[in-house]
This record gives C-alpha cells, structure tokens and sequence, in this order.
C-alpha cells in the first residue's frame, strides 16, 4: 500500500458544500478500488502566485490518500474532466511518512471532542471562517500554523 | 634591522556560514511552507545558489527540489516582473 498526497487547486468560487461533496465523491471513489483517505488539509482561499487557467484566487486542499497506482489513476481522471479543478498534483510518500500521518491522525479520530489543529479540518469542521482577501502577508501568516 | 611586515598577507577572515537546515534539526524543508522556502528565492523569484545561502549539499538539494514543487502549485512564483 503506498501514500500519495495530492494538492488540489480548486476555483474559489466553489462554494463549500460543493468542496465538501467533491472530498466525499473522492473518498467513495478511493474506497471502491481499495484506497483511503487518511488525511484532508484545507487552506481555503489564498492568492495564486501566478495566474492558472485566467484566475488570481484559488481553493487550496491537500488530501492523503492510501492505495496502488490504480487508486490514483481513478482519481486522476475524476480531475482531469472537473471544470472546477485549476491544478491537481501528487506526490509519492515513503512509507515512514504514511505511517506518520496514520498515527498522528489516530487520536484525532477516537477523541471526537477532542479539536482539530486549525489547518487540519474534517469535512464535518468547515464552519470555521475563510479569509477572502488574502494579502501577502496574511498568507505567509496563514502557512505558519 | 626587522622587515616591515606590510607585504605579508593578511589572512582574510569570513564569517563562516551555517546550513540553516543543519544547525536546527527541527526546522524541515517542505514544499508547502512558504515562509521557509522564501529565504531560498530572490525577489524575482530565483533560487539562491549555495555559496550565497550557505547551504549544505545535502539541504540545497531538497530546497530546490521543494522550490520546484511550490512553484508548480502556484505556492511561489516562477517569475516576478517588475510592476
């Protein structure tokens, strides 16, 4: 079983529900061909560096996903025809960093009360207010956490 | 009589530098932390070589690598043109 994380630029227009429903179709999506998810990051809104497909402004998530190179060409295709998707990436991770991300992620699923850190959201937790204008400076401030 | 000393050579004494990365263990270098991969690219968005930095091999290599990485994100930008 090998870890990937995957970057996602989403438009940031996209309204939450439909990033929630989007992790979700994802999350189906790996499960059925034997894939997991084990961790989502969401950054929410933040300024490109540069313009992709005619937009300043994106949606940041990045998902850990578990499975072969067969789970990730499922998802590959699911973004390659999604309109909403500006850039997808991926990236092999060795398999200490899996387990890493596995244990660090365990507390958190078993202590439902206990909370998040605030980069790392469940999809459940995204009530929490996104910064629409990003600046230079309270982007750097965003990635400190 | 003493020869004057003023045509020896002085020995030039340069700070030495320190790899960041070596000299703090906690520090990691990760593609998506932009506020540590931006000491490591100029204003208009170069890598900073080595012997400026002051890196390590090892760490200068992983930079760039991360650099690349963020830059194919949109995390830090290819170029910067002035306004």
């Amino acid at each position: 079983m090998r870890g990937y994380e995957l970057c996602l630029i989403l438009q940031h227009e996209t309204s939450e529900e439909n990033i929630d429903q989007k992790i979700n179709n994802l999350k189906e999506k790996a499960a059925s061909i034997g894939g997991e998810i084990i961790k989502i990051e969401k950054w929410g809104k933040r300024s490109l560096k540069y313009a992709i497909k005619k937009q300043q402004k994106g949606y940041y998530c990045f998902v850990t996903v578990t499975g072969d190179n067969s789970t990730l060409h499922e998802i590959e295709r699911m973004f390659k025809y999604d309109e909403s998707v500006l850039r997808y990436s991926y990236l092999r991770l060795t398999e200490a960093e899996v387990t890493a991300i596995i244990k660090s992620q365990e507390p958190a699923k078993t202590a439902d009360a206990e909370p998040l850190t605030k980069i790392e959201k469940t999809p459940a937790e995204t009530d929490e207010p996104v910064a629409e204008e990003a600046s230079d400076n309270s982007e750097t401030a965003d990635i400190e956490i | 009589m003493k020869r004057p000393t003023r045509n020896k050579r002085r020995p030039v004494y340069q700070k030495q530098k320190m790899c960041r990365f070596c000299s703090d263990s906690n520090l990691q270098i990760e593609y998506k932390d932009y506020s540590t991969l931006r000491h490591f690219v100029t204003d208009r968005g170069k890598i900073i070589p080595r012997r400026i930095s002051g890196s390590c091999a090892k760490h200068q290599r992983e930079i760039t690598r991360a650099i690349k990485r963020a830059r194919s994100i949109a995390i830090i930008p290819f170029t910067v043109t002035s306004a």
